[in-house]
């Protein structure tokens, strides 16, 4: 290897291919590259999407008029709750997924995402838990309990079946995959960005997805933990939702919809950030309030955690409580029409907009998205809000705005960055006429809805009377959900042919000024044959030059060194380059740790739990199998990264983005404990059928033991660390932090374990939960401490080389904070329940 | 509330229009005010006012107790039908007689899963949640008959879970004894 | 918090976090006002007078209402001379729609019924 010849693009190219690409044939099982595993994701969930709009056709057919139903209402049960499921977590996440995976490195001028083996694994479980839901469907076993599965009507009682299990462990086990494409987005933006590039300069998108991932890694525990408890009751009877033994219904919805309304704006605001990207292009203009609009993103974040009871405000909350999230729920719509204007704004900055397919289909989101924000202001206001839930009127608001500000963005940004992903451009304009079927079927299909809502007609009725006087109605909403499907399957066609038989296109053919058109189309899977470094904006760049320099090597790590897969990590604030990040190279191993997490959760779906805690043991095994071969044994000095820098491998820095990925890791398992918490009092506090027969009675001592123990593994995980980076032996401290955790758990499990009949009352359960929760951090301790070990003895080890122990110490602290709240919540628990007289008096 | 959303939809567009076919008309607003005027002041006058009035509009609404309380029907739902309770003893089911030009307060709960409880042409709708129970405040200004739904899905009985109220003049509701515990005015 | 940290060199990653600062605390305030709200009603809070015509549920909401206030006040008063730095330019404008979203957001505890 010599670095210093002069860089020769073809060799260049050929080099980094050789190291970069995924080869055809099976050995496509083991991509993880970002471009590949974008395209998967975006493909899967169209196809998920084909599904989800298939079973809307057979919705429509059921309630076309008072005379056409022609499936049970089981049946029809399970089609109007799989189209909910799969539209939701099957289709939109995924898309915006797969969309942010393909284009983060490429527009912040990096090289691929922080964890490609992440993004792999992420798919896997993507596409496994779906297929679950699917055959389930297909089988006649499909959920059924409508998508926002309320209890108790989904509980064992009134749901005994496999089929709501089905969608608590398929769909937790999907969002495994949002979780992890959360933490994989943040930590890449925040340090996997071309030289330079300053938080300030970072393209828009970015902005939009660091704070969508932030909300994911915040908006999805609270279902996570839901999903969690609801199958507890379901499998072992823990009456966490059963108003009979102190558990509350409500207690499902507040933890459901505090997931459920911030997604809405998950799905919405990558969608902008594609918007943000596509109208400067147009416009000829650059981007126009930046700051405005990073504020108002913020806010958007924010405010959309403050509205989840706008889905309950018939549920009997007081009105004063109402008003909170009625006014939150109006304040939303400001920052959102912030946004609007600076698109706006822009558009009428530069000379003429240029007109293309792009712009159609942005012009149908304005159109449908501000008349869906305008109903959603209206079901914002309480006394509206009494007439109009749980009618058609709520289901024609939430199609206008999830369709228009999301699925018109989409095509959009499809037909916008086409030519990226195939390298044609379209000659065939089959696009405008599928965009008027799209656009004419849908507002035909909603449009009426809204007044079929406003006659009285509720949701999820299989049948309604003639006399109803909605035939009419429903039918034209029918015939338009058949000519908007029309238009999909013409937008489709129209796909096919143009990667069929488009022309090339030329370089950057929309005259774009952001750093995914400074690559080659379709682009090749190193992305940037060499790096950028950004003196500006991003999107001020320009894509023709800056591209033939990359492409001649021209800029940061123009060469293949080891066979090493390299980008550069920056600071996250100022983009200085600090490290050279060396990522793993294409692998089985995610598929391997897919396959048996599925298998895990089927397990768990037939109740063979005993097996699926051996399964379980293998899943854990084949994730840290991931770690054997990274890193090093020897120290390493520092490396050329072209230009005249010098930088460390990012295994000798001090916080590379494997140690933020376990902080984030903490962050959304924190949110996860907090909801938990939330569970118990409010269970307390407002669940009927309270003070419990039995109150748990934890020994102060046993607690007083437990907590030393959780201390000292902490301690001795701190010590490792200090002994490693003095040169000395790890091993006693190591050793030392995984017998204490050791000790941890099984003081956690036994406390558990002397919880009187968790299965009596919720304050029970509870505080089993409670003290589980404590453990599994425990246990998880202890396989982080042998992992040490192994390590150490594999020599992988060194006072620069303390990465590996300096992760598992943070999970130290973490599990020792959990694990003292959880001994405090214990106390606090059995204390208020024997005083629980004083609130229902 | 309609009017006012149509006129917004149809200024947003005319603006949008505007900013893509003679750009220099909006340009020459000034962006910073373009977005601080469109997103921020004007929406934030219209959310207030609003706000206030639906405010004011829910506080009327709500079941708060007063010196004299209106007549109480208990309501229990369950898969798939209601049950009235009357104060003088008497139940009924799918079907409720309520006096015309006075509030009634429906006191709702539920045997089994979460029903939606919903008269259309008399208000709103509030939920019937087992273990707990919530009040609605009705009232009917005209006698006739009218017809109530489920409104939260419930099961595969969801749509076959109708009831019928029928408001009769206040002599005729208060000569029945098994109905009002009490004779009223 | 000197003004030297804030506007000098040191603008780290931490300073990300000011970004999200103002809405936190509206946040606090939102978590703060809603458990409170349950727990008086729990207790009948709003029943108890006690100065003429407010009640404890009133008044204990009004407490941690104009505490969060304060709070998101001072953060604005803090970030207003640094305004010169783009991430303390939008941390700035981002507490400030934070306290105008709290105020919004929180008038009715003055007005609404408490507990119906």
């Amino acid at each position: 290897m010599s670095l210093d010849r002069k860089p020769d693009p073809i060799r260049l190219h050929k080099e980094l291919t050789a190291i970069w690409e995924t080869p055809p044939g099976w050995a496509r099982l083991s991509a993880v590259n970002h471009t590949t595993l974008g395209k998967r994701f975006i493909i899967t969930a169209f196809v998920f999407f084909a599904i989800g709009g298939l079973l809307a056709m057979l919705i429509r057919v059921q309630i076309a008029t008072s005379s056409t139903a022609f499936v049970s209402p089981e049946l029809y049960g399970q089609f109007f709750t799989m189209h909910g499921t799969v539209m939701m977590f099957l289709f939109a996440i995924p898309m915006f997924e797969g969309f942010a995976m393909y284009l983060l490195p490429k527009i912040l001028g990096a090289r691929d995402l922080a964890f490609p083996r992440l993004s792999a694994y992420g798919f896997w479980c993507y596409l496994f838990g779906g297929s679950i839901l699917i055959v389930a469907l297909l089988l006649g076993a499909a959920p059924d309990s409508g998508w926002f599965m309320y209890t108790p009507l989904s509980s064992s009682t009134y749901s005994p079946g496999i089929n709501n299990d089905i969608w608590l462990l398929g769909i937790t086990f999907v969002e495994i995959s949002a979780l992890s494409a959360a933490i994989e987005i943040i930590v890449s933006i925040l340090r996997l960005r071309a030289p330079g590039m300053s938080l300030e300069r970072m393209p828009i998108m970015a902005w939009y997805l660091l704070i969508t991932a932030m909300m994911m890694l915040f908006g999805f525990p609270p279902l996570i933990l839901g999903s969690i408890l609801l199958e507890l009751e379901r499998a072992f009877d823990l009456p966490f939702f059963d108003p009979t033994r102190g558990g509350d219904s409500l207690l499902w919805q507040h933890l459901f919809w505090l997931f459920g309304h911030p997604e809405v704006y998950i799905i919405f605001l990558p969608a902008a950030g594609a918007i943000s990207m596509m109208i400067p292009t147009f416009a000829r203009h650059e981007l126009v309030g930046y700051t405005a609009i990073v504020v108002a993103v913020v806010a958007v974040a924010f405010l959309s955690f403050g509205l989840w009871v706008h889905h309950m405000f018939t549920v009997g909350i007081p009105h004063l409580a109402l008003a909170f999230f009625s006014a939150a729920s109006g304040l939303v719509a400001i920052p959102t029409g912030v946004q609007i204007f600076a698109w706006i704004a822009t558009l009428a900055q530069g000379r003429r907009p240029r007109w293309d397919v792009p712009m159609l289909y942005l012009g149908g989101f304005l159109f449908i998205f501000v008349l869906g924000g305008l109903t959603g202001v209206m079901v914002a206001m309480v006394p509206f809000n009494w007439q109009a839930h749980d009618t058609h009127f709520v289901v024609a608001h939430l199609h206008y705005v999830l369709v228009g500000g999301f699925v018109f963005p989409m095509m959009a940004a499809t037909y916008y960055w086409l030519p990226h992903f195939t390298g044609r451009v379209s000659d065939h304009k089959i696009s405008i006429p599928a965009f008027w079927l799209i656009f004419g079927g849908f507002n035909l299909t909603f449009f009426l809805m809204h007044l079929t809502g406003l006659r009285g007609m509720p949701r999820r009725i299989d049948a309604y009377p003639a006399e109803a006087g909605w035939d009419w109605l429903n039918l034209i909403s029918s015939i338009g959900g058949f000519v908007m499907a029309a238009g999909f399957a013409l937008f489709v066609v129209d796909l096919v042919l143009q990667v069929r038989f488009g022309t090339a296109a030329p370089r950057n053919p929309w005259g774009a000024r952001t750093a995914e058109w400074a690559m080659p189309t379709p682009p090749p899977a190193y992305a940037f044959a060499s790096l950028p470094q950004v003196q500006d904006r991003a999107d001020r760049l320009d894509p023709n030059s800056l591209g033939t320099d990359l492409a001649a090597g021209k800029g940061y790590l123009p060469f293949a060194r080891n066979g090493w897969m390299e980008t550069l990590g920056v600071d996250m604030a100022t983009g200085k380059p600090g490290e050279v990040i060396v990522l793993p190279n294409r692998t089985y191993k995610p598929l391997i740790s897919g396959v048996l997490t599925c298998a895990f959760v089927l397990c768990l779906l037939f109740k063979f739990y005993w097996a699926s805690l051996l399964v379980l043991a293998l899943v854990v095994g084949s994730l840290l199998g991931w770690a054997s071969g990274m890193g090093s044994r020897r120290d390493c000095a520092l490396l050329e990264a072209g230009r005249g820098l010098v930088l460390p491998p990012h295994w000798q820095t001090e916080r590379p983005p494997s140690w933020w990925a376990m902080v984030l890791v903490c962050a959304a398992d924190a949110t996860l404990f907090a909801s938990l918490l939330f569970g118990g009092l409010f269970l307390w506090l407002v669940a009927p059928a309270w003070p419990p027969p039995l109150v748990a009675q934890p020994s102060l001592t046993i607690a007083l033991f437990a907590a030393m123990m959780v201390i000292g593994a902490s301690l001795s995980g701190r010590l490792a660390v200090s002994a490693l980076r003095q040169k000395r032996s790890a091993i006693v401290m190591l050793r030392l932090a995984g017998v204490a955790q050791a000790a941890g758990f099984a003081t956690f499990l036994l406390m558990a374990l002397q919880v009187p009949d968790p299965t009596a009352h919720a304050h029970l359960a509870v505080i089993f939960v409670v003290l589980i929760y404590a453990a599994i951090h425990a246990g998880i301790g202890v396989i982080l401490a042998l992992h040490g070990l192994w390590r150490w003895h594999g020599g992988y080890l060194s006072a620069l080389r303390s990465l590996d122990l300096r992760i598992a110490q943070l999970w130290h602290y973490y599990a020792a904070v959990t694990a003292i709240i959880s001994l405090l919540a214990t106390f606090l628990f059995a204390f208020l329940a024997s005083h629980a007289e004083g609130p229902r008096s | 509330m309609l009017i006012g959303a149509a006129v917004i939809f149809l200024a947003v567009l005319a603006i949008s229009a505007l900013a893509i076919l003679r750009p220099a008309v909006v340009a020459s607003f000034g962006a910073r005010r373009t977005i601080l005027w469109g997103g921020l002041i004007v929406p934030t006058v219209i959310l207030t006012i609003l706000v206030i009035a639906a405010f004011a509009l829910g506080e009327r609404l709500l079941a708060t107790p007063r010196e004299e309380m209106p007549l109480r029907i208990d309501v229990t739902a369950r898969q798939w039908n209601w049950e009235f309770r009357y104060p003088g003893g008497e139940s009924t089911a799918n079907k409720v007689r309520i006096p015309v030009g006075e509030d009634v307060d429906f006191a709702l709960t539920s045997e089994d899963v979460i029903h939606g409880f919903w008269i259309p042409r008399l208000g709103g709708k509030l939920d019937a949640i087992p273990g707990h129970t919530n009040v609605i405040r009705l009232r009917a200004d005209r006698p006739g008959t009218y017809g109530g739904v489920c409104a939260e899905y419930c099961g595969t009985g969801h749509a076959v879970m109708p009831f019928t109220v029928e408001a009769v003049s206040r002599e005729e509701f208060y000569s029945v004894p098994a109905q009002s515990a009490e004779l009223r005015p | 918090m000197t003004s030297q940290t804030l506007s000098g060199k040191k603008i780290g990653g931490g300073t990300l976090l000011l970004l999200a600062a103002g809405f936190t605390i509206w946040a606090a305030a939102f978590v703060a006002l809603y458990a409170m709200q349950s727990v008086g009603c729990a207790y009948g809070w709003q029943e108890l007078e006690i100065l003429s015509g407010v009640t404890l549920q009133r008044l204990q909401m009004s407490a941690i209402l104009t505490i969060h206030l304060g709070a998101i006040a001072l953060l604005v008063r803090l970030l207003h001379n640094h305004r010169d730095q783009f991430l303390l330019r939008a941390a700035y404008w981002a507490a400030l729609a934070a306290l105008g979203a709290s105020i919004f957001n929180f008038a009715p505890i003055f007005v609404l019924s408490p507990c119906t």
